[in-house]
């Protein structure tokens, strides 16, 4: 746990951080944002003692930073500075074994644990190993310092927009390996970035700062919904109200849905029955119960239930995973033009739905908090 | 490389070079006769030589280096052509010895001295394997062996006594105990003035790194004392190393006077002190501060960063800086004669002196060769102790 206690940090004239108070829970991702200059990475600093605070404290599990020796608390917490600073005279699995190496570990579990990491970062360890710094990408250089901080399991993390140099695809893989990772290792990390985007798929809690102040904290999605200010409304931006379904998993709010065969189709054509339209879409499957097409119900006809003629379906064009977030499935609705979007498991199988009408009520409650 | 495209079309202009060279040098004496040491000499062509094994091979090669210059520049192509330069150097070096020998045989005081065809044929022969080494996909231990090939053709048959009709050969003979104390002193002064300036370089390119108010001074000063000509250093050292030595006889005791060693000593350790403090101060400056950063904030002590991080990046820096000390160290050692010390330089002196070329060559010749091997010595080992990733290619 860390705790930012009045922190005030100057550089000569220059206040940097002005009387900054929060805390990081145990195993919470903390994201730091905002504009240039305002302070992030000095905040950082002052959690690994790279900076000493000119008033206030920061604790880390209850016990000021300033009481550790500076060297055994830097080898217990897992540092990506920004500009990467890999050492150019190292290859990669030396870069990643230096702080291994620095807490004497064998050479033996070094190199083992320097694969593991590449492994992990997606770099195959056999062609990455041996190269040096000149010979990456900014991008793997970038992860292989995601790495290095990650090599002596730390338990803090402190990450300087660790993937600002990756292209977005990737970076949004890293994203979500990051996502899976942290909640299988549970590490306490504060990660600072430019990217919103990048925030409210990762964090726990979000600070928002300018000119070294906070200027609001909490949830992604309750301070998209409400920002306190002009400037967090004008820093997160016109689509908040989009950006915040992200922050929504699909299957926390997905319904069960209505399938049927393939060549059951034509008769319930003829026959309508069933719930009187509270499935918005019928979904069709095949004999695996892997989707292919769907029916959906007639609102102009007259008659209680009718529907339109069958539509062939792609599952993976109109499907949305149970891990996708709300924004997406969103998405998939308005590219169909449909009422609702199938929830699809990796074989293809109807999971159930998430209903345009529940997208449309989850907002309007956050927005009306 | 630009020449693997030409094709067999355009020429391979440093092969071509060589090859014009090598023409100029046909028409140029290859060596001249002299009855006796001082005797105006007699210019002899390869072609007057009277050894048509000789100037078969020359002719051949030269044609054939022509061809090739015209081929794609393949790496076959290549080693075709450093072995026509190899060859080159060789044959001109047998006939010179060969013609020699019987041009001097029965008299006593007659020599021949290498004349310009000579020279500029042997420079074609280095325009030639440089020019293909140069840039080639070759290992570098392939280019060492390239490299030695030479010395080997002139060493072996030099101490076999092959080349004893060459003047420079007879200077040598006629003092061959002095050359070898001499040679001895050239070496040991020139090492003497670039471990002192090695110790008092380093340090201070250091501080000028890490006090910036004396990066300007130091800079100035040891710039500054590069654009004194040597002589005159060396004549500046030497009324106060005289009033030094005459105040305290504790100094004039341990050999400090106006002229000889001492001053030659000091001056050529201010000469080698520019190179090594520059790299010093470079080597420092190049250690990105995200590098020490990241040392840092991994939890280095001072120990340990000095250890992991700036030992290995600045140390080649600073060896190169020792490197380039040490071959201008060589060089200027040779100037300090004027001053009343010794050393190879003195011959040349000598031979200007007495109006004998051939003892100028004998005096510069182990000067350019030290100079040679003793920087691509250094240049390997520094390769050696650079770490794998800041590693170059010995140049
Ligand atoms: N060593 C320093 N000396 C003086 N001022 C500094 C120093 N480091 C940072 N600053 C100033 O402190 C302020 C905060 O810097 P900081 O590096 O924390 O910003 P940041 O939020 O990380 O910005 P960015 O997103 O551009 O990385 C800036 O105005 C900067 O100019
Ligand atoms: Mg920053």
């Amino acid at each position: 746990m860390i705790e930012f206690q009045d922190v005030v940090k100057q550089y000569n004239t220059q206040t940097a951080i002005d009387d900054i108070s929060f805390t990081i829970g145990e195993a919470e991702v903390c994201v730091l944002i905002g504009p240039s200059g305002c302070g992030k990475t000095t905040s950082l600093k002052l959690i690994n003692r790279m900076l000493e605070p000119s008033s206030g404290a920061v604790l880390l599990n209850g016990k000021p930073v300033g009481s550790f020796n500076p060297e055994q608390l830097r080898r217990g917490i897992g540092y990506v500075i920004q500009s990467v600073g890999l050492l150019p005279h190292m290859n990669v699995a030396e870069n990643v074994g230096i702080v291994p190496r620095l807490l004497k570990w064998e050479r033996s579990r070094r190199e083992k644990r320097t694969d593991e990491l590449l492994d992990l970062i997606g770099l195959d360890p056999g062609l990455y190993r041996g190269k040096y710094p000149a010979q990456l990408s900014g991008g793997e250089a970038q992860r292989i310092g995601v790495a290095r901080a990650l090599a002596a399991d730390p338990p803090v993390l402190l990450m300087d927009e660790p993937f600002g140099a990756v292209d977005p695809l990737n970076r949004e893989i890293l994203q979500l390996e990051f996502a899976v990772l942290q909640r299988k290792l549970r590490k306490t990390v504060v990660f600072v970035t430019h990217d919103l985007d990048e925030a409210i798929r990762l964090a726990d809690t979000v600070v928002i700062m300018k000119d070294g102040r906070i200027v609001q904290q909490g949830q992604p999605a309750d301070i998209l919904a409400h920002p306190a200010d002009n400037f967090v409304r004008q820093f997160v931006g016109a689509d908040r109200a989009l950006k915040r379904l992200a922050c929504f998993q699909v299957v926390d709010h997905m319904q069960s849905a209505e399938t049927i065969p393939r060549e059951q189709t034509a008769k319930r054509q003829q026959a309508p029955n069933g719930d009187g339209g509270q499935h918005p879409v019928l979904w069709v499957t095949n004999a695996d119960h892997a989707l292919v097409g769907m029916l959906e119900p007639d609102p102009d006809h007259h008659s209680a239930v009718a529907y339109r003629p069958y539509v062939e379906l792609h599952a993976d064009e109109v499907g949305v995973r149970p891990v996708a977030s709300l924004r997406e499935a969103l998405s998939r609705i308005l590219g169909q033009g449909l009422r609702a979007a199938p929830v699809i498991s990796e074989e293809g199988m109807v999971l159930g739905e998430v209903r345009l009408s529940d997208i449309e009520e989850l907002n309007q409650r956050g927005i009306a908090r | 490389m630009t020449s693997q495209r030409n094709g067999g079309s355009a020429p391979e202009k440093t092969t071509l070079l060589g090859v014009v060279l090598m023409g100029v040098a046909l028409l140029r004496p290859l060596y001249a006769f002299k009855e006796n040491r001082v005797a105006l000499g007699e210019p002899v062509t390869l072609f007057e030589t009277g050894v048509p094994f000789g100037v078969i091979a020359v002719c051949v090669l030269v044609l054939l280096a022509g061809i090739l210059a015209f081929a794609p520049q393949t790496t076959r192509v290549r080693w075709a052509k450093i072995a026509a330069g190899l060859l080159l150097f060789s044959s001109l070096l047998i006939t010179l010895a060969v013609s020699g020998s019987a041009a001097v045989a029965g008299t006593e005081f007659a020599r021949v001295t290498p004349s310009t065809g000579f020279w500029l044929g042997v420079l074609a022969s280095f325009v030639l394997i440089q020019g293909s080494l140069h840039g080639a996909d070759v290992r570098y231990s392939a280019k060492i062996a390239v490299g030695l090939i030479p010395f080997l053709v002139t060493f072996v048959p030099a101490i076999a006594g092959m080349l004893d009709s060459l003047a420079p050969m007879q200077e040598y003979y006629n003092r061959e105990s002095r050359f070898v104390s001499e040679l001895g002193t050239h070496l040991w002064l020139s090492a003497a003035a670039v471990l002192g300036a090695t110790v008092i370089g380093v340090p201070l390119g250091v501080v000028a790194y890490r006090r910036k108010a004396a990066e300007r001074p130091v800079f100035a000063l040891i710039n500054g004392i590069q654009t004194v000509p040597s002589l005159a250093l060396f004549g500046l050292m030497i009324a106060p190393l005289a009033f030094l030595s005459r105040e305290f006889p504790l100094l004039r005791a341990v050999g400090i006077r106006g002229i000889g060693n001492a001053p030659a000593l000091i001056a050529l350790t201010l000469y080698a002190l520019l190179p090594i403090v520059r790299n010093a101060y470079t080597s420092l400056a190049v250690i990105q501060g995200s590098v020490v950063e990241a040392g840092k904030g991994m939890g280095m002590s001072r120990t340990q960063m000095l250890r992991y991080v700036e030992v290995p990046i600045a140390v080649p820096i600073i060896l190169s800086g020792i490197r380039v000390s040490t071959v201008q160290a060589i060089g200027n050692t040779a100037v300090a004669p004027l001053i009343g010390a010794g050393w190879l330089g003195a011959f040349v002196f000598q031979g200007i002196g007495q109006g004998a070329p051939d003892l100028v060559v004998m005096g510069v010749l182990p000067i350019v060769l030290l100079s040679v091997f003793v920087d691509r010595g250094l240049a390997i080992l520094i390769s050696a102790l650079s770490p794998t990733g800041l590693r170059e290619a010995p140049t």
